[in-house]
């Protein structure tokens, strides 16, 4: 035990020595978190929409004037088709409507009025919005005009209610999820390097001709990055709360005991890497491929797992940051759910325990490794 | 208690395709000092390894202090003190922290200021072991190996890239260190360390060639090297082919390099003071002194690789710090150790260098042609240049900085680590360079190099502290052989 401290407290001495460490447990967090809070966003925006009027029936009017009114919508008029079009292709524009002549004369003869809906497909999120804008303005304003009574009324009218998150704002769940990302690019990189780093600068050979185990040497390099990873997760978890003012409806203790563990599972994978690599340019290059590009992608964040192919929903079982995500937005905006932190924390301690096991497997206190050409 | 300290009974050991060691079968003496003599890559390294459990053999049979080490690392190591080749320090930890960490994980509560004040570096102890010279990182390894007085010690190359005060210093501080009881194995590509010691082992790629008391093999000095040279093969000067193949551009330049009182201060410390010498046509100059007297940066500066801070320097005429560019196209660089791509082949490594001093098409194919030719790398042009034998490294790395044919040629270390053979073998190609024509500055820590230069200079803290003839330096020093006008001539700059 006497052996384990020594190391802990050389860790530490060179933690507090290599600014890299610190910048990579606060400051890189941080560029992440205002990159997810002002940088992403999956919600509603405003669109520059042009619109050509070829009806000049007053009876119109409300309607352009309803177009105006919405807090989604920048209207733009036109008089020649061909400059709007050209708008649109110059991506000045997200959308066009045009109004045809016969229009309100349609409707006065209850016939079935339409409007010319021009999108950019190229961009097939975005066109989704305006299509979806443009109809439910022009359902609303005739709701309220004097063409009502054409309309049958609807047998089904269905009442949204987004419960846990009622303006639907997607801050809300991106921000405690990108936390899980931000603490599994931490564990990684903090840990990815430490074994590498003594191999390169070959102190690893001083070390293993003492009296250390096995034991000592893997706790040393789990226990200071560990007290360093809680120390920056819990620095998030306040920028979340406090400065960017995410709803937190849980508990903070719990909040703390599964993120532990799930600290516990990144720096597994990340001790794995730097017990495998000699280089920690190789150590740091696999960290990132296997740190962030599976969390970013297959852990349900931004693209949900149901809708990936079977393969990979499989895959994403062995990914620790599939158990945090669901853990953390539902803490976050439900609030403490006794099943999801029952089911998660217990897969998220099977996959640490694994990864300890395999760290301590594939360390051992000879060179043999090393000297593979 | 049995009376070896190592018993090794048909040792085999490779990596992969190479061949580290074969048949190795060895006893040793407790209480005995033992030097283990051989190139870079003969296997010394991985002997030493196996001596303390750090790797395993392939087969064979190995006793340590009557452990096996594959078995029992933990008791060997607990009566043994190893220092790795590149001593095992943090350099982010200070000297006192050192010796704490290393001395927790050896379990010793062993009083530090005994070692602090043996190896002189009481005063230093709250510097970072990264700050230190390299012959103090030396000492500080020694401190860290010695902390469980070992019955066992075992040094591997403790003194590569070290002047030779340094090394003189280390050798009786280790002998001062133990008792009459301890075993020392001491590995060293340095014959005169080797000399000193009680008995040797001689490996030559992977082999063990001679094993026995060093007094066999020669009465005195020069009877011993010659001796070693024999057994590892011997060596017969060829003359280097340089002569008939490199054409250096004729000037009329009377110093073709030339310093102008170069200083270099780096915030308060001055690194280099009014440092001023010229080199002519043919010249071989040297530069000796300590590690950190500023050879290094003085060869930087006319690099144009740093900035003096005032002074100037000039080569073939071109200012270094006006014009770098055009003053580095007359230069060839040869850094110390091995800075080719290890992962490119020979022919790529000098394609590659070829294009980087802006030489193209033809002329650059009839270049590469004529390097291979000289240094007779014909045989290996497709060979990747990690894998090439020692004494081939060297050569390409020398091909590589001439392959434009420049007059100027600068030599760091350049043979630090480098058996005897290949030393010898490197200089024959030195000297041809001088004979037609360029001029050369090298540094190095070996003393019987130092003879070849036609003049040297003599660095200590920044200063020159004697510039001549080599001839002339050790009369005016009352000395015998350079080597001893160096330690002499340091030793007098650091008392005053």
């Amino acid at each position: 035990m006497k052996i384990c401290f020594a190391l802990i407290q050389k860790e530490f001495y060179q933690i507090t020595r290599d600014f890299s460490s610190l910048l990579i447990a606060f400051v890189l967090p941080l560029m992440i978190l205002l990159l997810y809070r002002y940088g992403v966003n999956l919600d509603t925006v405003k669109i520059t929409l042009g619109i050509k009027n070829d009806d000049i029936n007053p009876k119109l009017s409300t309607l352009v004037e309803a177009f105006n009114k919405s807090k989604y919508i920048k209207t733009e008029y036109f008089f020649n088709k061909e400059e709007m079009y050209n708008k649109i292709k110059n991506s000045k524009l997200k959308g066009g409507i045009i109004i045809p002549n016969d229009f309100i004369s349609n409707l006065e003869k209850e016939n079935t009025a339409e409007i010319l809906v021009i999108t950019d497909g190229s961009e097939a999120n975005l066109a989704n919005y305006v299509s979806n804008y443009i109809l439910e303005i022009a359902n609303n304003w005739l709701n309220s005009s004097d063409f009502k009574f054409n309309l049958n009324s609807p047998l089904v009218v269905p009442v949204t209610r987004y419960w846990y998150n009622q303006d639907i704002n997607s801050h809300y769940f991106i921000l405690p999820g990108s936390l899980a990302i931000t603490m599994n690019m931490i564990g990684m990189l903090l840990t990815a390097l430490v074994i590498s780093r003594e191999w390169e600068r070959g102190t690893i050979e001083g070390l293993f001709s003492t009296n250390i185990s096995k034991f000592d040497f893997v706790l040393s390099k789990y226990i200071p990055y560990f007290m360093l990873g809680i120390l920056s997760f819990l620095f998030n978890v306040f920028i979340c709360i406090y400065v960017f003012k995410i709803p937190f409806r849980g508990n903070i203790l719990i909040l703390i005991f599964v993120g532990a563990l799930y600290l516990f599972c990144c720096l597994g994978v990340g001790l794995t890497i730097s017990s495998n690599y000699k280089e920690q340019f190789s150590s740091s290059q696999m960290a990132l491929s296997f740190g962030l590009l599976p969390a970013l992608m297959l852990s349900g964040l931004i693209y949900p797992i149901n809708s990936m192919p079977k393969i990979f929903q499989y895959l994403t079982l062995i990914l620790p940051p599939r158990y945090f995500i669901i853990f953390i937005q539902s803490e976050f905006m439900a609030g403490s759910i006794p099943k999801i932190i029952l089911i998660n924390s217990v897969f998220l301690f099977i996959l640490g325990v694994a990864l300890f096991l395999l760290v301590y497997s594939s360390i051992n206190l000879r060179l043999e490794k090393c000297l593979k050409k | 208690m049995a009376d070896n300290c190592i018993e090794i009974e048909n040792l085999y050991k490779s990596f992969g395709k190479i061949k580290a060691l074969s048949d190795i079968n060895l006893i040793l003496k407790r209480g005995k000092t033992v030097a283990l003599i051989g190139a870079d890559g003969s296997g010394k390294t991985t002997l030493l390894r196996l001596l303390v459990g750090l790797l395993y053999p392939d087969s064979g049979k190995i006793l340590t202090l009557n452990f096996n080490p594959s078995k029992d690392k933990a008791s060997i190591l607990k009566n043994t003190g190893y220092m790795p080749q590149k001593f095992g320090l943090y350099e982010d930890l200070t000297v006192i922290e050192n010796l704490k960490l290393y001395s927790k994980l050896k379990n010793t509560d062993n009083n530090f200021d005994i070692l602090l004040e043996f190896t002189g570096l009481k005063s230093f102890q709250n510097r970072l072991a990264g700050n230190l010279s390299g012959g103090m990182k030396q000492k500080l390894g020694l401190a860290c190996a010695l902390l469980s007085e070992p019955e066992l010690l075992v040094l591997d190359e403790p003194s590569v890239g070290v002047d030779p005060l340094s090394r003189m210093e280390l050798l009786k501080l280790v002998k001062k260190m133990i008792n009459k009881n301890t075993s020392v194995i001491w590995s060293s590509s340095y014959l005169d360390e080797a000399y000193s010691f009680d008995s040797c082992v001689i490996l030559d790629k992977g082999k063990i060639i001679y094993k026995g008391l060093t007094k066999d093999l020669g009465n005195n000095y020069e009877d011993f090297e010659e001796k070693v040279i024999k057994l590892m093969g011997g060596f017969i000067e060829t003359p280097s082919l340089i002569a008939k193949n490199y054409n250096v551009a004729e000037h009329n330049k009377e110093c073709v390099v030339l310093a102008e009182k170069l200083s270099k201060k780096f915030g308060d410390f001055t690194a280099v003071k009014d440092n001023s010498f010229c080199i002519k046509k043919g010249e071989i100059f040297g530069l000796l002194g300590p590690n950190g007297a500023g050879k290094s940066t003085t060869f930087q500066m006319m690099c144009a690789l740093t900035k003096p801070t005032s002074g100037n320097g000039y080569i073939m005429g071109i200012d270094v710090v006006e014009n770098p560019a055009k003053a580095r196209s007359y230069l060839g660089y040869m850094a110390q150790k091995f800075s080719l791509y290890s992962r490119l082949t020979v022919y790529d490594n000098l394609n590659f260098f070829a294009g980087a001093y802006g030489l193209f098409g033809k002329n650059k194919k009839e270049k590469i042609k004529r390097m291979l030719d000289i240094f007779e790398l014909n045989e290996y042009k497709n060979t990747i240049s990690s894998l090439l034998p020692l004494g081939f490294k060297q050569r390409l790395s020398l091909s590589c900085a001439l392959i434009h044919e420049p007059p100027v040629l600068f030599l760091d270390e350049p043979t630090s680590g480098v058996d005897v053979i290949q030393r010898k073998e490197f200089w024959t190609h030195i000297k041809a360079l001088s004979n037609i024509g360029v001029s050369i500055l090298v540094t190095t820590h070996f003393m019987e190099e130092a003879r070849f230069c036609d003049n040297i200079s003599l660095f200590y803290g920044g200063e020159i502290i004697a510039a001549d003839k080599p001839s002339e330096i050790v009369k005016n020093s009352g000395t015998k052989n350079m080597q001893e006008a160096f330690i002499k001539l340091i030793k007098k700059a650091r008392n005053e």
